[in-house]
């Protein structure tokens, strides 16, 4: 037992002293690249003219700083989000912070330039409380609970995300620094930024620093903290505050930097450190030399034609690293579970009744989304023989949407069913990650890309993801807790490539962006036709699986004591899954929110057992999917929307006040 | 690859195009400036500026990515006109009619005579090759123009870019871009020898300007986002300690659209002329 806690920490010792020693040659080789060390000091001697001392004094230096700055901040604030929300998976951008702050920044550059120059610290900042506020007003209505704030969280990033979105479709050369900006760029020309990141920080940092007592509390269930006598609710939130501050202060000065957050605390915790303290210390620490050894060597790739973003690098470096993570530690204390919000199940006939119900509307909205365009003139409903005209473009798009929406919609349920978590959807399995990297590297690497190839490359980046996954789930006898967060890395790896991509100013990425924000643009007849079929295959293929969905949430010891095989039953439904997680994200790219949202709003409705969710979540998925598409066709005509981003737009506000509604 | 004009329907006898559309700028500014007039064009971007100033009344279908073929099918064009960086567009547009593709990129290091070639095609698809000829000699005088007048800066290197709105970045433009082969054609140097992305352009932190400290840097003056940047960068210890925005050689130009054609490229040339010779002119006397 000693021997191994002293083999342990020579272990430590030995990974700590490699990242600072490697941090620390990066930063003096590149210094005495810059600038001869004979001449270090004389850099500071006031009015600096020599360019070489300049650059040395102005840029490097204040990017050392920063980084070393904000890459503390980030390892700080993961600490507290993964502690109060006990979830391994929360980082920043959970709680809508950092989607918050850029749509702000964005509104603040379309509209008030002036103040974007100025005050966009402080703009930031604004955007991301007012983000956090409405989640907690939506998280308080559910007693605060861990999974309601992650869920809320997500949505409203969702939300922003699409706005966000939607005005860089409509004024994409005006806002390409947002890519930059979404990427984090450290770049600096002066003190200014890290002088202000720093005095933000530290005030923040101490504060948190005096939390820490409850915030260890915070750990135990919410019974236990209770007992201890810790008001959860006031503690918590105090909590969440200070590192929501801290975020969107780093945010501000420095762009979204992602994985840093979930990385640092994590590995902190992989190395060792289990007290609350401890880890209050370490994780900033391996925070700030995780963020500059990255940002330095992104400087030094300075010979590929890119410039890379250090944000997308860290994402690069920092998926793989966490894949690892996965397997080295046991799956974190449980993540949530959502049984608790549950309104009255309907029985058979009323549920029956919703089905037809739901169909009818399905089809009227179909019909309207076919016939009813806009002309220059105003609205206008196509005549039978106009129609023959318009149909090429409207029907390929109208059935590809209504396929989509079926698919992801089973997907999700599946997927939530499968893994008990909900915030499963087919987004976090990785598939459409995988198949969105597929195409984006194509796009870089292949000289004179030709958008045809972007349907077989999607379909090869799906199928390995798909056949790493059944890889990884094998080994770890299908543990869903895992296999979410091999999909959050993936997902990870594709948000840093797409930065690059974006980042990179080629107007080609605009496809890209129209792709990855769910676009039926362009869909032919033929792949809409394919769409359909898979679509009815997997209709016909989830009911097989039923008794399997009413099983596995129930634990895997009661599942085998009823004589259930979890390993086949989950390979099966991981394969189905992925299957059409697959066929819908080659027709309208990585979209998640169908798929998040319509079981939510199936079980909500009070279709709860899995047959009649999983048809109801089809519906929903295909009626949200056909009107949003619709909309996106219409609403700003002849701008196209892409149909992912309406959705996004129509189904999150909506499955917000649900949540808030029926939490009553 | 050399001639780009590969129409959707292969045209043996010229068909003369009088309802030609286009779904981006660059076409659609030559045919104006041959006295044609488009029935569609794409919609510029909000508070993007310049793009369409030359034909403000020109139906616009949508986005440069996505046109809406609803609304082009509406104005029953005969031709349309695609660049050929929108070629995924061609399946969607050649249902409505044929298609020609161009493509000013091809070959890179002659933007500028790829535009010329672009008014010619464009003559000879309108009917119009007399005009067509009047505006390439025209054209072409005006340049000559425009280098006599830059005869005291020739060879002199500049720098090209557009200030990013956040003030700690520019893109910067170089070989493949219509601007570095308006620099050559007007005698002067491009001071940025860097790696460029295909299009001729490359993001860089503003750091960058301290490896040309008495390079002049004319920046495109895009509006809002300018002035964002400026603002920013009036902050920075940096960017005030430069040598050529101290001596006041760091200038915004007129905007124009990098991906333009023959009459943006006349444009931006009038640009470098008013931002350089007026200065070279002082230092001579």
């Amino acid at each position: 037992m000693v021997e191994r806690g002293v083999r342990k920490s020579i272990w430590i010792g030995a990974m700590v002293i490699a990242l600072v020693g490697a941090l620390a040659a990066i930063v003096l080789i590149r210094a005495h690249d810059l600038l001869p060390p004979a001449s270090w000091l004389q850099a500071f001697g006031p009015p600096v003219v020599e360019p070489r001392a300049l650059l040395f004094r102005e840029s490097f230096l204040p990017r050392v700083a920063i980084g070393l700055i904000a890459g503390a901040g980030l390892g700080l604030a993961g600490t507290i989000f993964q502690q109060v929300l006990r979830n391994p998976l929360a980082e920043p951008a959970t709680l809508g912070v950092s989607a918050g702050a850029q749509l702000a920044l964005a509104v603040t550059l379309l509209w008030f330039p002036a103040l974007y120059g100025t005050a966009q610290g402080w703009v930031a900042l604004a955007g991301a409380a007012a983000a956090f506020s409405v989640v907690l007003w939506i998280a308080g209505s559910l007693g605060f609970s861990a999974v309601g704030m992650v869920v809320a969280g997500l949505m409203v990033s969702l939300i922003c995300g699409s706005l966000c979105a939607l005005l860089i479709v409509l004024s994409h050369d005006y806002l390409s620094v947002l890519f930059l900006w979404q990427s984090g760029a450290l770049a600096q020309n002066g003190w200014a930024s890290a002088k202000w990141l720093l005095a933000q920080i530290l005030p923040l940092a101490l504060l948190s620093g005096l939390l820490a007592r409850p915030l260890e509390v915070l750990g135990l269930q919410d019974d236990g903290a209770r007992s201890l006598g810790v008001s959860v609710r006031t503690t918590r939130i105090a909590l969440l505050a200070v590192a929501v501050a801290i975020c969107a202060c780093v945010t501000s000065a420095v762009g979204v930097i992602g994985f840093v957050g979930l990385a640092a605390p994590n590995l902190t915790r992989a190395l060792g450190a289990r007290k609350l303290p401890q880890r209050l210390v370490w994780a900033p620490f391996l925070g700030a030399c995780l963020l500059t050894l990255a940002d330095q060597t992104a400087q030094g790739l300075a010979f590929i034609p890119l410039q890379i973003p250090t944000g997308a690098l860290t994402g690069l470096l920092g998926a793989p690293l966490l894949i690892w993570l996965v397997f080295r530690t046991r799956p974190h204390a449980a993540l949530p579970r959502a049984a608790a919000e549950s309104p009255a199940r309907l029985d058979e006939p009323a549920t029956l009744r919703m089905m037809m119900r739901g169909s009818l509307v399905l089809v009227a909205v179909f019909v309207l989304a076919l016939g009813l365009g806009r002309i220059p003139g105003g609205w206008h409903f196509a005549s039978w023989s106009e129609f023959e005209l318009l149909s090429p473009w409207r029907a390929p798009r109208a059935f590809a949407a209504m396929a989509c929406g079926v698919m992801l919609s089973v997907a999700g349920a599946l997927m939530q069913r499968m893994t008990g978590n909900p915030m499963a959807s087919p987004e976090l399995l990785g598939i459409s990650s995988g198949a969105t990297l597929a195409v984006i590297l194509a796009m870089l690497l292949m000289p004179g890309f030709d958008p045809a190839w972007a349907f077989p490359a999607a379909g090869a980046g799906a199928a390995v993801t798909l056949v790493g996954l059944l890889g990884i789930a094998a080994r770890s006898s299908f543990s869903p807790e895992r296999l979410l967060l091999v999909g959050a890395a993936l997902a990870t790896l594709m948000t840093a490539v797409s930065s690059i991509a974006l980042a990179s100013g080629d107007p080609r990425t605009s496809l890209l962006i129209a792709w990855m924000s769910g676009s039926t643009y362009g869909v032919t007849a033929t792949q809409a036709g394919l769409a359909c079929a898979t679509a009815v295959l997997v209709l016909l293929l989830a009911p097989l699986c039923v008794r399997w969905l009413d099983i596995l949430p129930l634990g895997a010891s009661s599942a085998q004591a009823v004589g259930v095989n979890i390993g086949n039953a989950r390979l099966v439904l991981l394969l189905l899954t992925a299957a059409a997680t697959a066929a819908a994200t080659l027709i309208v790219g990585p979209l998640s929110f169908v798929g998040l949202m319509a079981p939510h709003m199936a079980r909500m409705l009070g279709l709860q057992r899995p047959l009649p969710q999983l048809f109801g979540a089809a519906i929903l998925g295909a009626l949200v999917m056909v009107l949003a598409d619709w909309l996106g066709r219409t609403m700003l005509s002849p701008w196209q929307l892409p149909a992912g981003m309406i959705a996004t737009l129509i189904g999150a506000p909506y499955f917000l006040w649900l949540m808030r509604r029926r939490s009553r | 690859m050399g001639d780009a004009a590969a129409g959707a329907g292969d045209d043996p006898a010229p068909i003369i195009a009088r309802r030609p559309a286009t779904v981006e700028w660059a076409a659609a500014e030559t045919i104006v400036a041959i006295g044609g007039f488009p029935v569609a064009t794409a919609s510029p971007y909000r508070g993007q500026k310049g793009v369409t100033d030359a034909f403000p009344t020109v139906p616009e279908v949508g986005s440069l990515f996505s046109p809406d073929p609803e609304s082009l099918q509406a104005v029953q064009p005969d031709l349309i006109f695609c660049a050929q960086w929108q070629q995924n567009l061609v399946p969607m547009l050649s249902r409505i009619a044929p298609v020609h593709i161009f493509d000013l990129r091809s070959p890179s290091d002659k933007v500028l005579d790829n535009t010329f070639r672009l008014v010619g095609d464009v003559g000879r698809l309108l009917g119009r090759q007399a005009e067509a000829q009047a505006y390439r000699q025209d054209a072409e005088a005006r340049f000559d123009e425009l280098k006599e007048r830059l005869r005291p800066a020739s060879g002199q290197p500049v720098l090209l870019g557009a200030l990013a709105a956040d003030g700690r970045h520019i893109s910067v433009f170089g070989r493949g871009s219509l601007f570095d082969s308006v620099l050559g054609r007007l005698g002067l140097g491009n001071a940025w020898t860097g790696p460029m992305n295909a299009w001729g352009n490359m993001t860089q932190g503003v750091e960058v300007l301290t490896n040309y400290p008495d390079t002049p840097f004319l920046y495109l003056d895009a509006g809002p986002p300018t002035i964002a940047a400026r603002q920013a960068l009036g902050a920075s210890s940096l960017w005030n300690a430069l040598p050529s925005v101290q001596r006041g050689r760091a200038k915004a130009i007129p905007f124009a659209w990098l991906y333009g054609g023959l009459p943006t490229g006349l444009r931006f040339g009038a640009s470098l002329a008013a931002a350089l010779a007026p200065e070279e002119r002082r230092d001579r006397g």
